[in-house]
């Protein structure tokens, strides 16, 4: 079954808040304890980012943002007057009637009646929450900083929320068990979540939990085991209603993630804050990408000094595209794709398209991933590549993007 | 000019591991013609793989200038010889550039089959030999017991063996004026027409072919014209020179030296070991004699990983025959890998120096297929072919007999582990035919076993039973009857020509077994379900499965991690460079390593 079709939004705003309360163990996010910060610091970095995205959204020609974002890190470990004139000097940049999607990421430990007061009166319309699950001791081993008691308790405060709630859900944890998996997705949908970002752990270089692993302190679940909690991730979302619409990513119909959407479309969106990202198409058919400094220093210092600029060419930007759109049940859309490369993705996939016909669906602008594909995206992915590299020759300069 | 009288000619043979590298070492080290500090241990030993692998591979050659006692100078000629059966032909090359050879025994090891056979090669060459016991440093070390040994097992007079440490430098000094006496000088004469033989080659990227040879007659010159009179070829000789470490220029090379020839020499063919050189204007009646195409035993066949790679890979196998001139090939193709090279080996150990060096010299990407030996296959119609490559194995219908090659296996013991031993070899189908006690504790025994039988982990299983102690030699002794049948691995129904091997026939069912549930190991599980089936003819005797993958995809991507998943996903693709697709199928390297080790951990 295919999803509802949904008109296409952008450009997206995003900011990265870069703080949390504690560093969990498996985090790779760029992300700081507020605690070890210097005073004042968080403050000036929001407004640093608030500048920034406003230079950016020049540069890129953007005079309002149809979404918005704000991630992190912990957006709602700010203190609240930070938050709160984070919060107004986006609104400034929202598009007349406001943004159409207005997300804020939230941890259980941050996550109160006074913060989510604050967020509603803004006009925030969706909270995005840490929850990650319900088992205590899976989570502890895997390192997360909130407790579980905290955890239930912000999905319980959420439960009152207007808004649109999504849940974040790990799968994957050491020693998780399926039927708490489910128990976690149906507490998520009671709290009223009509979205869910439901995703496997994984263990990123470079973090506590990597060592643990190598050391053998933490196991991780067996290639059964797993599969046995994704079992139990189908059975409890087909119970409470939600749909896979992307890899990791559950809604009811029409509740999908505008803002992400845009991102998996390719379109253009503005990243404010440390280490947070822009992307736009170039003229070529090719993207540019901004990538923002992660030291602190220097983001008050210049952020545009310290940015690094990437011009990604039009062959790799067309991968990219292949690789996210074919994240989704949506799959490509052809005709933008043609227009922006100058050919279209069934000319430069024939064999692959041809290969893979059995897990491929026509979707509503183009092909399309069935659910199955989901789960083994990667060497599908692996065989467009090279199907594309061999077929390089065959991305002329598209007619161009916005700038 | 060099006093043919003042020039030794010698080489060290030896068991493996009994010293000769080390010994050359020293010999370098001693004559002072190397800076100490530039001194890399086994000098001689100069590729990275001999290194880690502490064995010699290639022979190679280095004179060195000696005062002797008597006050006159010499030149001692080193040739390093190779230690492994597989390089049996490189020693006969080697050897018959000498007079003289150092027999180097361990003086904790004793007489080993190397040793013996080593010595009748010598002996067969009219070789003077020079027995020296080595690494007398050894606690374990038995010199009066060596000196018993080499007077009973060799038939040589044990109390005149020199005693050293190559190790330690102890009796070398002794060791260099026995040469000088012991040693005849080089017979022949600069006078007569020119005659001088090839005893090894290497490929220099900037001065082409340089051709090591042993001058036996007359006199080679830059701008000499000279014919290589077995193949036919005329070239003019540019430089010529000796081996110091670095090569080392002279006017000119005359009887009884040993040097190397530049001739601007480009195509690999032109140069066959043991061929001999002559002046093409004055050219000798009679070649040297002992010049003998080299006899691969083991075959298998080579494939760039990417089919794309092929003229990449055809440089790089014509670079190594230049340096490696026992390596044989042809051109082969085959429907699963594309084009390759269907190569012959003179053992297992030569065809993996081979891949060793493909990989890490020429930094190729191959896919190697099990190794076969060449059966001799008599047709209906009365024809005789030979076939060591599976697809042209002929219909089994047009078959009258079939036969392979048989070996005789010379096993020495210590008597411990004859029990085992023997059931070893009989499980490979061996027949002993002899049994001697050399002296109260080892034992001499004689096999004839199918050749087949020795390729797969034969060695190190005769290793690990005799927990290091047994040695072994092996003479390839001719055909006898066998049951053959052809063994073809189908994936996913497909037959594919790569992973057929030719088998005996009573043992298929279980080879073809072992493979399938090697190459289940080997193969990772793909997006549908693998069948992995063994058969002969259209009957399959063997089925393994690998289950569809479950999950493999990146999880959550976000506006700010697109060009970090790409990345993971270019990188997943240069792991997948090192798998071949055989239909829709990814088979890693070592799948096909999988078929060829496929008795490893039998028992
Ligand atoms: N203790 C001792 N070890 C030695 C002596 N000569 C060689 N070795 C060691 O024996 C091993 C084999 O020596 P190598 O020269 O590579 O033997 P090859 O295979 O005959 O060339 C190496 O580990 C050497 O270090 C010696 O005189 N004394
Ligand atoms: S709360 Fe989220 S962003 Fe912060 S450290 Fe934990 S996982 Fe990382
Ligand atoms: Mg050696």
């Amino acid at each position: 079954m295919n999803p509802p079709e949904l008109a296409p939004h952008g450009p997206g705003l995003y900011v990265h808040v870069p703080y949390c309360a504690g560093k969990c163990g498996y985090c790779a996010f760029h992300s700081r304890p507020l605690g070890l910060c210097p005073a004042r610091e968080p403050e000036r970095i929001t407004e640093a980012a608030l500048r920034r995205a406003r230079s950016l959204a020049e540069r890129f020609g953007v005079r309002e943002f149809s979404t918005a974002y704000v991630g992190g890190g912990t957006p709602t470990a700010l203190p609240s007057p930070v938050l709160m004139s984070l919060l107004s000097g986006m609104r400034d940049l929202a598009a007349r009637g406001g943004f159409a999607e207005w997300t804020v990421e939230a941890n259980p430990e941050s996550l109160d009646p006074d913060t989510l007061g604050i967020l509603g009166d803004a006009g925030v319309d969706r909270i995005s929450l840490g929850f990650q699950g319900g088992q205590p001791d899976p989570l502890r081993r895997a390192g997360r900083n909130a407790g579980v008691t905290a955890g239930i308790r912000a999905l319980e405060t959420c439960a009152s929320w207007g808004g649109r709630l999504s849940v974040d859900l790990m799968v994957g944890l050491p020693g998780q068990d399926p039927r708490g998996l489910e128990a976690d997705i149906a507490r998520a949908a009671a709290a009223g979540a009509d979205h869910l970002s439901i995703y496997q752990l994984t263990v990123e270089e470079g973090t506590p939990l990597e060592t643990a692993v190598r050391e053998g302190a933490v196991r991780l679940p067996s290639e059964d085991e797993e599969a046995e909690l994704w079992a139990a991730v189908r059975e409890a979302c087909g119970a409470s209603g939600h749909l896979r619409y992307e890899v990791s990513s559950w809604a009811r119909p029409g509740a999908e993630c505008l803002h992400n959407r845009n991102y998996w479309k390719g379109g253009v969106w503005i990243g404010a804050g440390p280490s947070a990202v822009s992307s736009a198409p170039l003229p070529d058919g090719g993207t540019l990408r901004i990538q923002e400094t992660r030291d602190h220093g220097e983001y008050l210092r210049d952020p545009e000094a310290f940015a690094e600029e990437e011009r990604v060419p039009p062959g790799t930007a067309a991968f990219e595209i292949v690789m996210t759109a074919f994240r989704t049940r949506e799959g490509l859309d052809s005709g933008a794709f043609r227009s922006r490369f100058g050919v279209s993705p069934e000319d430069l996939l024939p064999e692959t398209l041809a290969k893979w016909k059995d897990l491929l669906e026509s979707g509503p602008r183009g092909p399309a991933p069935s659910d199955r594909l989901l789960d083994v995206l990667n060497p599908f992915l692996l065989d467009c590549m090279s199907e594309m590299e061999r077929r390089a020759a065959g991305i002329p300069h598209g007619p161009g993007g916005p700038l | 000019m060099r006093d043919p009288n003042h020039i030794r000619n010698f080489c060290i043979i030896a068991h493996i591991d009994h010293g000769k590298s080390t010994l050359a070492d020293r010999f370098i080290q001693m004559a002072h013609i190397v800076d100490d500090r530039k001194f890399q241990n086994q000098m001689l030993d100069n590729m990275d793989i001999e290194r880690e692998r502490g064995i010699t591979i290639k022979s190679q050659a280095v004179s060195i200038p000696y005062t002797a006692s008597d006050g006159i100078n010499y030149t001692l000629n080193l040739v390093d010889t190779p230690g492994h059966v597989d390089f049996s032909y490189e020693v006969s090359r080697a050897i018959s550039s000498c007079e003289g050879a150092i027999l180097l025994i361990d003086a904790s090891q004793g007489v080993e089959a190397q040793t013996l056979s080593n010595m009748y090669m010598a002996l067969e060459h009219d070789l003077e030999i020079l027995p020296v016991i080595n690494k007398i440093d050894m606690p374990a070390a038995d010199v009066p017991g060596v000196r018993d040994q080499i007077s009973h097992d060799l038939g040589l007079d044990g109390d005149e063996a020199l005693a050293v440490s190559a190790k330690l430098g102890t009796g070398l000094p002794e060791l260099f004026e026995a040469l000088v006496r012991r040693f005849p000088p080089p017979r022949g004469s600069a006078e007569k027409p020119a005659r001088a033989l090839i005893f090894d080659s290497r490929y220099d990227p900037f001065r082409g072919v340089l051709v090591h040879i042993r001058v036996v007659d007359g006199r080679i010159r830059p701008g000499d014209r000279i014919l290589l009179m077995n193949t036919g070829a005329v070239h003019e000789v540019e430089e010529v020179g000796f081996f110091r470490i670095e090569l080392s220029k002279t006017e000119e090379l005359a009887a009884g030296d040993v040097g190397y020839v530049v001739a601007g020499i480009k195509t690999v063919s032109d140069v066959r070991v043991g061929d001999t050189i002559t002046n093409a204007d004055v050219p000798a009646e009679e070649p040297l004699p002992g010049f003998r195409e080299v006899k691969p035993v083991v075959f298998s066949s080579i494939y760039p990983m990417d089919t794309n790679d092929y003229d990449e890979l055809k440089i790089a196998m014509e670079k190594l025959k230049l340096n490696d001139a026992s390596l044989i090939y042809d051109k082969d193709n085959s429907v699963a890998l594309g084009f390759g090279f269907r190569c012959g080996f003179l053992g297992l150990l030569h065809l993996e120096v081979v891949q060793e060096r493909l990989e890490r010299e020429f930094d190729q990407s191959i896919i190697m297929t099990a190794p076969s030996v060449r059966y001799k296959i008599l047709l209906k119609n009365g024809q005789e072919i030979f076939v060591d490559n599976p697809s042209e194995y002929p219909d089994p219908g047009r078959i009258e007999t079939a036969e392979e090659p048989f070996i005789k296996a010379q096993i020495i013991t210590p008597v411990a582990y004859v029990g085992n031993l023997i059931s070893l070899c009989v499980q490979k189908r061996g027949v002993q035919t002899s049994f001697t006690h050399l002296d109260e504790k080892r034992v001499e025994m004689i096999f004839e076993m199918p050749l087949a039988e020795v390729l797969f982990d034969f060695y190190d299983k005769l290793k690990s039973t005799s927990r290091g102690y047994a040695s072994f030699d092996y003479d390839v002794i001719g055909y006898r009857p066998s049951e053959l049948v052809k063994l073809d691995i189908l994936i996913n129904g497909k037959p594919v020509d790569a992973l057929s091997q030719l088998v005996f026939k009573p043992g298929a069912y279980e080879r073809a077994r072992k493979v399938c549930e090697r190459l289940q190991g080997a193969i990772s599980r793909q997006q549908f379900k693998i069948a992995i089936q063994g058969a002969i003819g259209g009957t399959i005797i063997a089925r393994e499965t690998v289950n569809p993958l479950r999950k493999d995809v990146l999880a959550k991507c976000y506006g700010g991690d697109i060009t970090r998943k790409r990345k993971l996903l270019e990188k997943q693709k240069e792991g997948k460079k090192r798998m071949k697709s055989v239909g829709d199928v990814d088979l890693p390297q070592e799948a096909f390593l999988a078929v060829l080790r496929t008795n490893e951990d039998e028992q």
